[in-house]
């Protein structure tokens, strides 16, 4: 009876002791601290873990889609939080990260977008100070089949990512178009708001038009000072890559804005199935801080009019190359928009695709030809790699200036307005041969010239012997 | 029913273990890690093991993992600064209270530990507070989170509601009256290297009459500033100065606010002690004629992308006062002069010579209601330039493509000091597609222009012109003398010239060939 009692005790010691074993290891361990969903783990000393709020990955939120999770996980967090959404899945959209179907969020954030495709079914309106990048050419934004732009908007942009808000509202603000939100940018109101958006960014990544095939790619009619576009493509658009400034009164009757925005940089551009006369890489209507950086690829048989649109004043376009277009960059085609103050420099056209689209590398439309709307261009490495086109063609002399040199480092073109009047020339320098130029040599000019007008300076001439002009076929001393 | 007794209990001592030994498994290994580290799956699909990819400053918070304004930002950072290698690497400090009102008695590179580790340093979203100068090392760079991440020079009177979080202590200005420093001479004794800033706004809330956003007197090759906002300070936006800044840069993508909107000194807060108009300037510190957004006074791989606003008082929005700089896509509004070439706003005896400049793609702009007017578009300077300091130095090769003005009234698009020209332009007028200023020449310069001269009020300045005018129909309207022009479609039949003509000193076309 006795080593019954004792066995039972031992028995019983035994258990206690397990279980005080259990409730102490309990105690001891790593007890996780208090986090928000989403947050990193770090170790706050040699053991693991203690969270941070660094970054928030949205995988962990719950939605129906990338867009829903994405939602969940800007809710909440402070402007500038970083979403780390490179995990999320399925790649799909029905709504926008910023929009769940009912409610708008507006919070700034930094979203870190997943290779993979992502699928969108309607316009990405991108707040203010918010940045969306991706991983590269590999995370690609595209439209769904049956991809629709909200209802109810006062213009027409066909995008599939809006910089900042161009819609107004009923009280003339500009917001998101989607349910009620609250206006951080845009037109100057009662209410304080700033008068335009700022520091919307998008990086690295892929745009798709493939399944809109009228569509545009980015549109920015909104956003201003650090705002800008960087090392991103443009598959399968079927209208215009980029718009900035949108001066297209059909699509926008609210005329261009988006001023001081840029640069927009690092940028390749191919059209594909979607390709129709009108499909473009870039629209420029307002004032930027310049294109610096595209390839521009048309391979279909029907080249598309112009690869690079200006209609508006004071940009820089530099470091181009364009395929298959039949203008690489047209300038001051819009009737009525200035043109001018507009400097390119280092373009190269080329056919490479087996097609022969491009004619002209640079082309001034004639549409302002009348005014000084359409004045002070300053053109500089211009080249064509492909035979029989045009490196400058400017209409707005008559008839129309054009250049065929392969190479032509310099055309400049001025005003027709001098000290108030208007006169029936243009200041204009450049060091083509194919019209009027002025050259140098420590010789007198000899045999047939062309381009009437030219001017030659004998560097060794005395006098009588030092200045030369071109004149009807001949060179001909004038001092 | 001993036995089952007996059973049951080993039953319960052996399923004992085994939730024991369960849980065991099922919990965090802690596996050994430094402070700081990263947990991630180890090669067993187990978590977690510490990574050193990066270090989180949140775990040198006084409750590690749970930082409050309380800690001291730059001590956390400071602390997590100290574990790199002498490699360096990553601080990741974005976790640090963001969004919440951060401070800072002394630099994170200083205290307690002097760092001269490289290392790349992550802000968090929101405002940082701080006393001191930030310092930058050698090899050392800081990003942030666009506009939404602040670093803001300290004032007993901020005004900030609920509390001040500076408390009753100001900046503590060093002798370089600067905000954030790339690279110190102390701190190399060759020019520092790879010194840059992204993705921040730094703000000074005007509490120094000379105080400078970013000043680099000593970060050369691969030192930069990108994507930031410079507001609400009276010295420099941007100072890049002296031999050792050189082939610093590019400097890009920058919105600097002297004067903030309307002229307010704080816009955010309009009705606190530092609303008054200093348009009024009754209350100091306001913009003063030296405030500037970027001064370049060394070479540099150049400044693009830039819109500079003040309430019209400074002289100079950008100085190019040293050879060889590139300035392209510029906006600026409300300042005296967009840009000033060969000149500075530094001490007297600082002689700014420049050669070898290089602008384009210039917008300068009268605010209207959101900042103050702007006198002259790009100014060249010369040694006694009545409108220049007595620094103005030396200018030749200029090359300027495309700038333009935006006034109501007529104003200087250009104005040339060395050659005494003044291109004007206006709202309706064009700008100008060339300028190029060469060098010294027979009492004059070599010198080109295309386009400016449209308005009445401008210098008249020879140019040359083309035209298909046939061989019955002269040049017409006003011409400048000494300008050539080349028809086209003359045929100059003997005895009537009509190819090359030249306007003569009475702005008469003038037919010679």
């Amino acid at each position: 009876m006795r080593v019954r009692k004792i066995n039972r005790f031992a028995q019983y010691l035994l258990l206690f002791g397990t279980l005080l074993l259990l409730t102490v290891s309990c105690l001891l361990a790593p007890v996780p601290a208090a986090a928000q969903a989403g947050n990193n783990a770090i170790y706050p000393g040699s053991t693991c873990c203690k969270p941070s709020p660094a970054f928030v990955d949205a995988s962990v939120f719950s939605g129906t889609d990338f867009c829903a999770k994405v939602y969940a996980a800007i809710s909440g967090q402070p402007a500038g939080t970083v979403i780390d959404a490179r995990a999320v899945t399925p790649l799909t959209c029905t709504n926008t990260p910023w929009w769940n179907g009912t409610t708008s969020i507006v919070t700034p954030t930094t979203i870190l977008l997943p290779s993979g495709t992502i699928t969108i079914s309607t316009t990405w309106f991108v707040p203010n100070f918010t940045k969306i990048s991706g991983t590269g050419s590999s995370t690609v934004i595209a439209a769904a089949s049956g991809f629709q732009q909200p209802t109810g908007l006062n213009y027409n942009s066909n995008a599939l990512i809006e910089m900042g808000y161009d819609y107004t509202n009923a009280s003339g603000q500009k917001c998101s178009p989607y349910g009620t939100s609250p206006c951080v940018c845009g037109t100057a109101s009662s209410s304080g708001a700033s008068s335009d958006c700022q520091s919307v960014q998008i990086e690295h990544m892929t745009v798709d038009g493939t399944n809109y095939s009228t569509g545009n790619g980015i549109y920015n009619n909104a956003s201003q000072e650090l705002s800008y576009v960087n090392d991103v493509t443009f598959n399968n658009i079927g209208g215009t890559g980029l718009i900035v400034g949108d001066v297209n009164s059909s699509r926008n009757p609210l005329g261009p804005n988006g001023g001081h925005s840029g640069p927009y940089t690092n940028l390749l551009f191919n059209a594909g199935s979607n390709t129709v006369s009108g499909t473009a890489c870039v629209e420029v209507g307002t004032v930027t801080w310049g294109v610096h950086g595209i390839t521009c690829n048309a391979n279909g048989e029907n080249a598309p009019a112009a690869a690079i649109y200006v209609n508006g004043l004071n940009s820089s376009i530099e470091d181009v190359q364009v395929d298959g277009f039949v203008d690489g960059i047209l300038v001051g085609s819009v009737s009525g928009f200035p043109a001018g103050n507009n400097v390119i420099f280092n373009v190269n056209g080329a056919n490479s695709h087996n097609v022969s689209g491009l004619k002209n590398v640079v082309h001034i439309s004639n549409a302002n030809a009348t005014s000084d709307l359409m004045s002070d261009v300053a053109f500089m490495g211009i080249t064509s790699s492909a035979s029989g086109v045009h490196t400058v063609q400017d209409d707005t002399s008559t008839p129309s200036t054009v250049i065929t040199d392969a190479n032509l480092a310099m055309y400049m073109l001025g005003e027709s307005t001098v000290l108030g009047s208007s006169v029936n020339w243009q200041s204009r320098l450049t060091t083509s041969l194919s019209v009027p130029s002025w050259g140098m040599g420590p010789n007198i000019p000899a045999g047939a010239c062309s381009s009437n007008g030219r001017l030659f300076s004998n560097t060794s001439g005395s006098l009588g012997s030092t200045l030369y002009a071109c004149v009807n076929g001949s060179w001909t001393n004038i001092k | 029913m001993r036995t089952a007794g007996s059973f049951a209990n080993r039953w319960m001592f052996a399923g004992s273990l085994l939730v024991l030994l369960a849980w065991w498994s099922g919990a965090p290994n802690g596996a050994q890690g430094q402070q700081g580290d990263n947990a991630v799956y180890n090669a067993s699909s187990a978590c977690c093991q510490a990574s050193t990819a990066f270090i989180d400053a949140t775990a040198f918070c006084a409750m590690p993992g749970g930082c409050t304004t309380s800690d001291d930002f730059c001590s956390v950072v400071n602390q997590a600064l100290k574990t790199l290698p002498s490699t360096g690497g990553v601080v990741d400090a974005r976790g640090v209270n963001p969004g919440a009102n951060n401070t800072c008695v002394n630099s994170p590179f200083t205290t307690p530990n002097s760092i001269t580790t490289p290392s790349t340093v992550l802000l968090p979203p929101g405002p940082i507070y701080i006393h001191a100068p930030w310092v930058m090392p050698n090899q050392t760079r800081i990003s942030g989170e666009g506009r939404k991440t602040l670093v803001i020079a300290c004032s007993s009177t901020l005004p900030v509601t609920p509390t001040n979080p500076c408390g009753s202590s100001n900046f503590n200005f060093d002798s370089t009256d600067s905000i954030i420093e790339m690279g110190s001479a102390s701190l190399c004794s060759t020019p520092c290297t790879g010194v840059s800033i992204e993705h921040v706004l730094v703000e000074g809330n005007n509490i120094g009459p000379a105080l400078t956003g970013i000043y680099n007197a000593s970060s050369g090759d691969g030192s930069y500033v990108n994507d930031v906002t410079v507001k609400w300070l009276e010295g420099n936006g941007i100072l890049a100065s002296g031999a050792n800044a050189a082939a610093s840069g590019p400097y890009t993508n920058l919105d600097i606010e002297a004067g903030g909107s309307g002229g307010k000194k704080n816009n955010n807060n309009p009705a606190g002690p530092w609303g008054t108009d200093c348009t009024l300037q009754t209350t100091l510190p306001c913009e003063q004629t030296t405030t500037a957004c970027v001064q370049l006074d060394t070479p540099t791989r150049g400044l693009h992308g830039i819109t500079c606003t003040a309430d019209g008082v400074p002289e100079a929005a950008i100085y190019v006062g040293a050879n060889t700089n590139t300035v392209e896509d510029v906006h600026v509004e409300g300042n005296i002069d967009s840009i000033r070439v060969g000149d500075n706003a530094l001490a007297s005896g600082n002689t700014a010579n420049a050669a070898g400049i290089t602008i384009l793609d210039i917008t300068s702009a009268s605010g209207g209601p959101t900042s103050g007017s702007v006198q002259t578009g790009i100014h060249i300077c010369a040694p006694g330039s009545s409108t220049c300091s007595s620094n103005a130095g030396q200018v030749t090769d200029v090359s300027v493509y495309q700038t333009q003005m935006f006034t109501t009234f007529n104003k200087p698009v250009i104005q040339d000091d060395v050659t005494s020209t003044t291109l004007e332009g206006n709202n309706a007028s064009p700008g100008i597609a060339e300028y190029e200023l060469g060098q010294p020449l027979a009492g004059g310069n070599t010198r080109f222009t295309v386009g400016g001269d449209s308005v009445s009020a401008s210098t008249e300045v020879p140019t040359w012109g083309v035209a298909a005018l046939g061989n019955s129909t002269s040049p017409s309207g006003n011409c400048q003398p000494g300008t050539i022009l080349s028809n086209t479609t003359g045929t100059s039949p003997l005895g009537n010239p009509d190819t090359i003509w030249v306007c003569n000193p009475s702005n008469v076309w003038k037919a010679i060939k």
